[in-house]
């Protein structure tokens, strides 16, 4: 996976490598316009109620006393729009971990390269370049750069050095069923005659491509799954000298004869 | 198989590492034990090397895309920036900010130069020159709705204090604008940094110099006072932090430029946030008492007391550090 172009490995200090799917332009572009929509939303909300509020005659242009309290209630209201313009984006991503509500509703999120999370100051920096990423209108800037590089960034996250990846959710690795590894019981024979005919000498290499084509061949379709089979299963056949009829089912076998003659040589 | 035992024997703790990840995200650290950190710690490491394992034994993809995804995440969550307490962001203030403002403070003269020159320039040559005036869109109808503008706002006449009120709001607006782009501009290896901070100073001293030509400098300065010390301050700061990310472009030193672009923002941010708090102050100033119509000597003493209080705070503050641990 690490040969997809959308995927940048990032080394830990624990020195694990860890893969990253980076968000794509579409989802973070769908994300900013839900933000943009959600902003919009707020200003208008806080317009409503300052008209409510009272302050009408004032925002009306209409001529009026001006008290010391709307004076004060204006610059209350001025403050709250000065916050969600500027504040939108850096509030929610320190306080949402890297999201905001658009970013959370496309699964994306914003880490610090090497896979950290952000700190407030990259938060800052990130956003208040997007001056220069909407340059010259409408982000062009901005699309320009992400499209020029592999990991997407637009030139906030170069210069806060930030990445805006794909947020998938958690689930544990599962060992695939049972089934799909241990051969049904019942063919103890067809194993001793395999172990005779000399699977221990087969090759580490041709094991570990039948190890693997147990391990994926639920993933296959049939029509590649049969033909998988066959030639794996072929060669094998060959060496040990059997005739085969079906493929998937001899080479279960000769995994599971490997595995006895494994268990047998660990027991001595 | 040896893929099969792998995963039989490792899959529990996995799981068990899941649901800890979970519950943190739910309900924060403090929802686990000591005692649960512990063990969450212990099998977040051997969940890193079962990864590394997992590559190098080959196992199905689907398990090492899970493994790859779930110890992605709780990196994320272990090596986190530490959170926003109070203690620190007060710590900020009291030595942070000054000291990085200090740290750099060839940069904060040079973007106070490259203001403040451009300043005095446009004003000595509207001084000498009025017909100059018009190259600052200054006609002789600007001036008066800058009249009434000041006028109506310091309470002593004029027709709309609605106007008033929202003329400050655009100008507090304006300002933001002007701070952020200084310092965003800086991108441009330092040059927009320095043209933003250059038009805006001569924009400035061309009216000052205007509205005195006219006779209202009066009203203009009991307007500007209060706040102005301030909000100067956030721009020339922003421009300084514009400046040295820019210069980190031209000369990024030991690192490449990319590298050296993030080292210079951390750096930068180290300002930025003081920039913003600054902001917000003269925000606050300037659409509260500003356009009041408190005594004219009242608002140019809170001025005055404002840059002496800036400049001791920048000069003094966080000088004598409690221990060397700064706040980044």
């Amino acid at each position: 996976m690490d040969r997809r172009a959308d995927f940048v490995a990032i080394e830990t200090p624990d020195h694990v490598i860890l893969h990253y799917e980076v968000a794509g332009l579409m989802s973070r572009i769908l994300a900013g316009g839900v933000d943009a929509l959600f902003q919009a939303a707020i200003a208008v909300t806080m317009v409503v109620a300052a008209i409510i509020a009272g302050t009408s005659e004032l925002l009306g242009w209409a001529s009026g006393a001006s008290s010391e309290i709307s004076k004060l209630s204006i610059a209350f209201f001025v403050i709250l729009l000065f916050v969600d313009v500027w504040g939108y984006s850096i509030l929610f991503e320190i306080f949402m971990r890297g999201q905001t509500p658009g970013k959370r509703l496309l699964r994306i999120r914003v880490i610090r390269d090497g896979g950290y999370a952000l700190a407030p100051g990259e938060v800052i920096v990130r956003n208040l370049m997007r001056i220069v990423d909407f340059l010259p209108w409408g982000y062009l800037a901005g699309l320009t750069v992400m499209f020029l590089n592999r990991q997407n960034k637009r030139i906030g996250d170069y210069v806060a050095g930030t990445l805006v990846i794909r947020d998938v959710p958690l689930a544990a690795p599962v060992a695939p069923p049972a089934s799909a590894h241990s051969s049904p019981p019942g063919r103890p024979q067809e194993w001793d005659e395999l172990r005779g005919a000399g699977v221990a000498r087969l090759s580490p290499e041709r094991i570990g491509l039948i190890d693997d084509f147990l391990e994926r061949r639920s993933a296959l379709d049939a029509e590649t799954r049969r033909r998988l089979a066959r030639l794996i299963a072929e060669p094998v056949a060959a060496q040990l000298q059997r005739t085969v009829t079906d493929h998937e089912q001899f080479i279960e076998d000769v995994a599971r004869a490997v595995r006895e003659l494994r268990g047998q040589t660990h027991e001595t | 198989m040896r893929h099969e035992a792998f995963l039989r024997e490792r899959q529990g703790e996995w799981t068990r590492l899941a649901e800890y990840a979970d519950r943190l995200e739910r309900k924060g650290p403090a929802s686990l034990s000591s005692q649960e950190i512990l063990d969450f710690v212990a099998l977040y490491r051997r969940a890193t090397s079962d990864l590394a394992r997992a590559r190098t034994l080959k196992v199905g993809s689907d398990v090492v895309d899970r493994l790859n995804r779930l110890v992605g995440r709780i990196h994320f969550h272990i090596y986190t920036a530490p959170s926003l307490p109070a203690e620190r962001i007060l710590r900020y203030f009291t030595n942070g900010f000054p000291q990085a403002v200090r740290r750099n403070r060839r940069w904060v003269a040079a973007s106070a130069a490259l203001f403040l020159i451009p300043a005095l320039a446009a004003f000595a040559a509207v001084e000498s020159n009025p017909a100059l005036a018009f190259v600052f869109s200054v006609g002789p109808e600007y001036v008066r709705q800058l009249d009434e503008q000041f006028g109506s706002s310091f309470g002593v006449e004029g027709p709309s204090p609605g106007a008033a009120a929202m003329g400050t709001s655009l100008y507090i607006f304006n300002n933001v604008q002007v701070s952020f782009l200084a310092f965003a501009c800086g991108v441009f290896f330092g040059l927009g940094s320095a043209y933003i901070l250059a038009l805006n100073g001569a924009i400035l001293g061309g009216v000052t110099a205007v509205v005195g030509q006219y006779g209202l400098s009066g009203n203009f300065w009991s307007f500007v006072a209060p706040h102005g010390g301030i909000e100067l301050s956030a721009i020339v700061l922003a421009g300084a932090a514009g400046l040295m990310v820019g210069s980190k472009l031209v000369n990024p030193g030991p690192y490449t430029r990319r590298r050296a672009l993030v080292v210079a923002s951390r750096e930068a941010a180290r300002i930025l946030f003081g920039v913003i708090a600054l902001l917000v102050a003269a925000a606050l100033i300037e659409a509260a008492v500003s356009p009041s119509a408190w005594p004219r000597g009242i608002k140019v003493a809170i001025g005055i007391a404002n840059l002496t209080g800036l400049v001791t705070y920048f000069t003094l503050a966080g000088r004598v550090t409690i221990n060397s641990q700064n706040i980044s």
